[in-house]
């Protein structure tokens, strides 16, 4: 099980178009990607939506990311996307 | 304060077809219930979120929202569209829309709507009472205790 952690750089959060961006992502990679906010760690499935909505992760919330089968480069092009103004783009 | 969400703001098949019919019949209902100081400012802003991104869910699920400086407080829409309605989600068309509408202060009530009510969308049971109930009594009756753990 790979982890590592990320802080999110989206003004707004995970939600609207960061999370819609972020399953999108997920999604592509074919691989099973969960996270969760760190001192919840109540792991979701990234490539949904509705799922990452729920972690109510706003602005500067710390998330860890893990995955039994992505690699370790998969898992950090996901932190960078998370730590990136995902708004902005 | 009133509840975010009451009998009058539960819409079940009203006569639309389009997503912006829909949004301005959600839009009438708050603004029916005191709700709403300038609709045209609300309807600006719902339709500027659905610009960015269209607010489709998978699971027919649609979450029109906005901040708006005109909104009175924060409320809760809710529809529900046996034809169901294009919210651009990639797995159809939505047939139980929630539109969250919150004055433009108050960011952190905003979020924490939109995150409890995506945690009881993740059950199927929660989707299936709604799409179940037979009047707005009981609509408004299950997203309070689910939602809300209200009574």
């Amino acid at each position: 099980m790979l982890m590592k952690t990320a802080t999110v750089g989206s003004r707004i959060g995970l939600h609207a178009r960061p999370a819609t961006l972020l399953a999108e992502r997920v999604q592509d990679k074919g691989v099973e990607i969960e996270i969760a906010k760190v001192g919840d760690d109540d792991f979701v499935d990234a490539s949904s939506i509705l799922m990452i909505l729920s972690l109510g992760v706003t602005h500067g919330d710390t998330v860890t990311i893990r995955s039994s089968d992505a690699t370790i480069e998969q898992i950090e092009e996901i932190a960078t996307l998370i730590e990136s103004d995902l708004d902005a783009e | 304060m009133n509840e975010i969400l009451e009998d009058s703001l539960v819409l079940l098949d009203p006569p639309v077809s389009t997503k912006n019919e829909l949004i301005e019949a959600m839009v009438n209902a708050l603004e029916v219930a005191g709700r709403v100081s300038d609709r045209q400012q609300l309807l600006k802003d719902l339709a500027a979120r659905e610009e960015i991104m269209a607010t489709g869910l998978e699971g027919g699920i649609g979450l029109p929202h906005a901040r708006s400086a005109g909104v009175k407080e924060a409320s809760i829409a809710f529809a529900r569209v046996g034809a169901g309605v294009d919210f651009g989600s990639a797995d159809g068309k939505a047939d139980l829309i929630f539109m969250i509408a919150v004055p433009a202060t108050s960011e952190a009530d905003h979020m924490k709507i939109i995150a409890s009510l995506a945690r009881r969308l993740i059950h199927d049971s929660f989707k299936s009472s709604l799409r179940m109930a037979t009047n707005p009594d009981e609509i408004v009756a299950v997203i309070s205790k689910e939602v809300f753990n209200k009574k």
